[in-house]
Order: structure tokens, then C-alpha cells, then sequence
């Protein structure tokens, strides 16, 4: 298909790993880390990792929507699941995440109506349907997908469709990423920036990192060529002393954003003064909810919500996972008590979470035979 | 009207960031027709993008066009 085979290309890729391998200095080591989840995923479906030599170590970073949702908003949405005449809505793999004591498909499964929709606009399409029953729309993701929200609102609202409304887990990136790089336990060389976040929000936000941190990024596509290609740009601006945002992933994102997108989130949403991040904690101004104008449609203020801060289990090690502090397999949890189909921790539910990519594509088999 | 759903994908492609390459076939007043990677069709709002044609290329997420996708800059900008 175009843009997805010709990006593909075994051989290319061949050609891109030997450039890599030419411009790594072997004396030196360097740690790369891949914001998005997106790329965590893609980097071990295509085993991008085993091209690379061994100078180059891949970080997972904290771009999962899933992985970083805490568990008190679980329990809050589950509770709001249970209430008569709801139909709750989210995506998929939600729909698996450990609350407290339940996730959404548990409550389900005891009755409550809990529907998984793959965009807002079909859960607007559900109210529209059922003007008797309250359609909530559980709402997570980046700013990726932040404007599909905005805008399902933005016409929920101009269609008077007041059965409708929505919990808004919307995170932004470049918090969590200050506060990585903040971070005294983790040595970063580089970044690979999340191309479809980019899309929306263009190169000008990250422009911070080379210039308060001295670090390059590189926006990346999604497919393993363009993710090997970023790789290879990071590594030549490091040889050549450089240290900017680059855009490897042009023939998708301009530099400036998508600006229709930015200006509906505008209108919808403002910023929280602050959200809490799974294994992060609290990170200010790092999360939207909605604005003033849209209050009307804010479930959060519809419905009673527990907001109960739920504190990680004990066992698990999302947290460190999710900072690149540690890899997968060297959580207690992993591939025992914590598998893809009893996950304890989040970064196990979705397939983008840094432990559920390892587990699926046999990395656990090889890292454990590794130790 | 079929949707890439978690059910065909490893994975929940929305909470997955994964943006989907679409061929517009059909352009109406708030959604374009588009054909995906299976030639399967799929109704996409296309209200954050400056202006649609038939033929053109999107990247879609959750049902939503967030961005055109340059067909000229394929050649030059890979690692090739």
C-alpha cells in the first residue's frame, strides 16, 4: 500500500542498519529513547532493535495513553459505568485496564453497558440513538488524539445533543518529557519524537529539549524504515555536533501542526493545574479537561465521581518501566503474575506498552535465556 | 460502513496512536469516503483539514482526518 510498503523494504533497511552501524562510534554507548508508544510497538513487531548494534540502546519512553492512566480514574469511569441508564463508551484496550478491584470489561460482564467505540464521533452517534439514556465517553490519548474529542464536542454541542458527555483523561506530552529529562537517574543521548503527536502539534514545542537539555530529536514515522532512519539522523547529529529537532516524518507533518486541530482544542479544553501520571505521579499542567464553554458536557460534573487516588500495586514496575529507568523483563512481575491476559500493570495492556511489545513479539524468551 | 476495529488489530489501533494512511473516494460536506490498506471503506470526518479532493491521501485517527499526507515528498525524504 503507499506510504506503508515502501517503508517497509527489507533490503533498505539492510542499507539504513549499515549506515547506523557506520556512524556509531563503538567506544561510545548511547541510549535512545522512543517517546511513543507507537514506536515501542513497531520496534519489536519488526525487530528493529536486533539491526542495531550494540552501542545503540533503545529507551521506552511514557507515549502509551493507556499505560498512564491511574487507577483512580479507572475506578472513577467504572463507577460511572454502573450508574442507571449510562452507556459508557471508550476504545479498546481500555476496556482491559486494572482499576482497584475491576476493569471496565468486569463491570460489564456484571451488567453494567459499557461499549467499545473506535473513534468519540460513533459514542455522539450512540446519544443520537438513544436520546433516553446518558452516552459517556470515557476520553484518553495524546494529542493525537485530543482533536477527535474536541471536535465530537465541538458538534455535540452545535446539535444540542445534551445526553452526551465526557470524562477527560487527555494528556500532553511535553510535561512528562521535562520531567524525565529532569530526572537525575536517567542518562539520555537522544529522542525519537512522536510523529502523529507532531501532526498535530508541529516541532516548535519540543524545541526545548536541544535547547535547555543539549539533546537532538528526531520526529519519526511509524514504519520500520522510518524509524531506523531517525535513529540514523540522531546518531549523524551527535557525530557532527549537532543538536536540533529534525523532521524525518515530512511527508505527514508540518512544522507548524495541524492549526484547524489546535484551535478546536483551544475552544474545548484548558489546561488541568495538574493530572496524575501511573508511575510518574503528579505532573502540573500536564492534562486537559473542559473548558468553561463545554461544562455542559463535562461528566465530571454531571456525575458523582469516587476520586479516589488509587495508589500502583506494589508489585509492579510501571513506573521505572515507563521512565526507561528499567527494561520490561526486569520487573518481578513480568511474564508471571503480570501476562497480557492478567495484566497487572498497564504497560502490559496495551499492545503499545513497552511490556506487552516485549511479551507479544518473544522478547521475554530471549531476554530471560539473555540473564 | 466497516471501522479498523481492536478486534483485526493486535491491539486497540486508537489507544495505539496508529494513524492509517486513507484514499478519499467520495467528498461530502463534513466526511469524506475513504478506502483503507484492505480496500475496506470508511466514513472520516475531515473538518480539521483545509481542503479534501478525491484521491487524495489522509492519515486518520479515531474516525478523524488530522492530517493530509504529501504525496511528492514520499521520494526525496526517505533514507533511500
Amino acid at each position: 500500500m503507499k506510504f506503508v510498503d515502501e517503508f517497509r523494504d527489507a533490503q533498505l533497511g539492510r542499507v539504513v542498519a549499515g549506515q547506523i552501524l557506520a556512524a556509531a562510534d563503538p567506544g561510545r554507548h548511547y541510549k535512545v529513547m522512543e517517546v511513543c508508544g507507537g514506536h515501542t510497538h513497531s520496534i519489536y513487531k519488526y525487530g528493529i532493535d536486533d539491526l542495531l548494534p550494540e552501542a545503540v540502546e533503545l529507551v521506552h519512553g511514557p507515549g502509551c495513553p493507556v499505560c498512564v492512566i491511574p487507577m483512580g480514574r479507572v475506578d472513577d469511569g467504572i463507577a460511572v459505568a454502573r450508574q442507571e441508564g449510562v452507556i459508557f463508551t471508550c476504545f479498546g484496550d481500555m476496556l482491559r485496564v486494572p482499576g482497584s478491584e475491576l476493569t471496565l470489561l468486569d463491570a460489564k460482564a456484571q451488567g453494567a453497558d459499557v461499549r467499545m467505540v473506535y473513534s468519540p464521533l460513533d459514542a455522539l452517534r450512540l446519544a443520537r440513538s438513544n436520546p433516553r439514556r446518558e452516552v459517556v465517553f470515557f476520553a484518553i490519548g495524546f494529542e493525537t488524539t485530543a482533536p477527535s474529542t474536541a471536535l465530537t464536542l465541538k458538534r455535540a454541542k452545535a446539535e444540542g445533543v445534551l445526553n452526551f458527555s465526557c470524562i477527560c483523561n487527555h494528556v500532553t506530552i511535553v510535561p512528562p518529557l521535562r520531567a524525565l529529562l529532569e530526572s537525575p537517574d536517567l542518562r539520555l543521548d537522544g529522542f525519537i519524537g512522536p510523529g502523529h503527536v507532531c501532526t498535530v502539534v508541529g516541532a516548535r514545542p519540543f524545541e526545548f529539549i536541544p535547547v535547555d537539555y543539549a539533546r537532538p530529536l528526531v520526529i519519526s514515522g511509524f514504519e520500520p524504515l522510518d524509524i531506523l532512519h531517525s535513529i540514523l539522523m540522531i546518531l549523524r547529529q551527535l557525530q557532527e555536533g549537532r543538536c536540533e529537532v529534525e523532521n524525518q516524518y515530512t511527508r505527514v507533518v508540518p512544522r507548524e501542526g495541524n492549526l484547524r486541530a489546535l484551535e478546536v482544542m483551544a475552544e474545548v479544553f484548558e489546561l488541568r493545574p495538574h493530572f496524575e501520571w501511573r508511575g510518574l505521579g503528579f505532573i502540573s499542567q500536564s492534562a486537559l479537561k473542559l473548558s468553561a464553554a463545554y461544562r455542559d458536557f463535562d461528566a465530571e460534573l454531571r456525575f458523582a465521581l469516587p476520586g479516589v487516588r488509587v495508589a500502583d500495586p506494589k508489585a509492579c514496575q510501571c513506573g521505572e518501566v515507563l521512565k526507561g529507568v528499567i527494561k520490561p523483563w526486569e520487573c518481578k512481575v513480568f511474564g508471571t503474575a503480570c501476562t497480557p491476559d492478567h495484566a497487572i500493570g498497564t504497560c502490559m495492556v496495551s499492545p503499545e506498552g513497552a511490556c506487552a511489545a516485549y511479551y507479544n513479539y518473544g522478547r521475554f524468551a530471549r531476554e530471560k535465556e539473555a540473564v | 460502513m466497516n471501522v479498523p476495529s481492536c478486534e483485526t488489530h493486535p491491539g486497540c489501533i486508537t489507544c495505539g496512536d496508529v494513524g492509517v494512511p486513507m484514499r478519499v473516494i467520495e467528498v461530502g460536506d463534513a466526511a469524506a469516503v475513504c478506502l483503507d490498506r484492505e480496500g475496506k471503506r470508511h466514513e472520516v470526518a475531515i473538518d480539521l483539514i483545509d481542503s479534501v479532493g478525491t484521491g487524495a491521501w489522509l492519515l486518520v485517527h479515531a474516525g478523524v482526518a488530522i492530517a493530509a499526507v504529501d504525496a511528492p515528498a514520499i521520494g526525496g525524504r526517505g533514507p533511500r
